[in-house]
């Protein structure tokens, strides 16, 4: 809310044992579109849902949880194209405006990783883009 | 004409109340003969009567009351920009709930969106969190969604807010919504998390949340926040410091 985003989200964690060091960045679906991403959508079919963190889809895409420093300022803001569904805060005119979470295909990937750009759909004409952000060092333990 | 009796005087009265000297002689009068006991009326009969009026009289007041009950009294909104205060009808000026950064301090209010599948484990942790929270939590509502549930994520739901919503954390409302998407995925992590579920299971999520959010968002929200109910540790001030 101090940020005062129209969507916003934590950096989200796995915790682990020790012997596997410790914890391990869970939340993928939050990241920045790259250009593999981008060729790799453009071939698949339509229907196709791309999702973050397995071998099938190479995307090379930055993600949230990977940049995530431990001493770093919990206050440090990114830019990012996806979210994951951990944790979001999100005014409430982005949904007012129409944004929905996508049940099908929409632009080859589903649900919260693509509320973004549907949004950005939604103002493409009104001009005033939205902002999406996330906190880079911000934790969430999830289970 | 005068009376005169055997003591002599000329009358009872003036032998007592005029000439104020003590008569020598006992008077007896008709009065002071000894009469039975009269038989009173019982008083039960009227005071039934008068409870019976009472109860009557309350009754009709309650119905009374009931059926010309004034209009709901629309504080919580805007008419009175439209010059008046027209009952049953509201005004929302959407723009100033936008949603700032100073939300707190201008009493904006949040909707916790939750979407719960056999979740039953996970939410004495949730809850505990949700206690936590340090944004104002009557400015708060929950709405859960419970889904394609196999163990009784709702029974234990209801258990948690019966307690959470009669103490002093109580938030504004909480909503609970059942409703079954049918997911042919398994919660387990394995499941949730292999590959080929994933394109079905995201799609069925989002028709959840969708279904959620469009059940739930109603005009005074300023802001909405999706949590998952299995996050283990997060700061309680996430909502108005670290978002």
């Amino acid at each position: 809310m101090r940020h005062n985003k129209d969507v916003i989200v934590p950096n989200v964690w796995r915790p682990l044992p020790d012997w596997l060091g410790g914890e391990q960045p869970y939340d993928l679906n939050s990241w920045q579109e790259s250009e593999t991403a981008l060729q790799l959508a453009r071939e698949l079919h339509e229907d196709a849902v791309i999702v973050e963190g397995y071998q099938e889809y190479a995307t090379w895409r930055p993600h949230l949880a990977y940049l995530r420093d431990p001493y770093g300022d919990p206050l440090e803001e990114m830019d990012l194209d996806g979210v994951g569904g951990v944790s979001i805060l999100s005014k409430a005119r982005v949904f007012r405006s129409g944004t929905l979470f996508p049940a099908f295909s929409y632009e080859r990937h589903a649900e919260t990783e693509v509320i973004l750009s549907h949004y950005q759909a939604n103002f493409r004409d009104s001009g005033n883009g939205p902002d999406e952000w996330d906190l880079k060092s911000l934790d969430c333990l999830t289970m | 004409m005068r009376k005169f009796f055997l003591n002599g005087s000329i009358s009872p009265l003036s032998s007592q109340s005029n000439s104020r000297s003590p008569s020598p002689v006992l008077q007896i009068l008709p009065t002071h003969r000894f009469q039975p006991r009269q038989i009173h009326k019982r008083p039960t009969i009227k005071w039934a009567l008068v409870l019976v009026a009472l109860i009557a009289f309350y009754t009709l007041g309650r119905v009374v009351s009931s059926t010309q009950r004034p209009a709901k009294r629309d504080m919580d909104d805007n008419s009175f920009l439209l010059g008046e205060d027209i009952p049953s009808v509201r005004f929302y000026d959407l723009s100033q709930s936008t949603g700032s950064s100073r939300g707190w301090e201008r009493n904006e209010r949040v909707l916790i969106c939750v979407p719960l599948r056999d979740a039953s484990p996970v939410l004495p942790l949730f809850f505990s969190h949700m206690r936590n929270l340090t944004y104002p939590h009557h400015l708060i509502d929950l709405a859960f969604l419970v889904s394609d549930s196999t163990d009784p994520t709702l029974q234990t739901l209801l258990h948690h807010l019966s307690i959470l919503q009669q103490s002093s954390l109580r938030f504004n409302q909480a909503l609970v919504f059942e409703k079954d998407f049918g997911q042919g995925v398994g919660q387990a992590f394995s499941d949730r998390h292999g590959f080929e579920a994933q394109g079905p299971r995201r799609k069925v999520m989002a028709r959840a949340r969708n279904w959620l959010l469009t059940n739930a968002l109603t005009a005074e929200y300023s802001w909405v926040y999706w949590r998952d109910a299995d996050v283990e540790t997060a700061p309680a001030t996430i909502l108005e410091v670290h978002c």
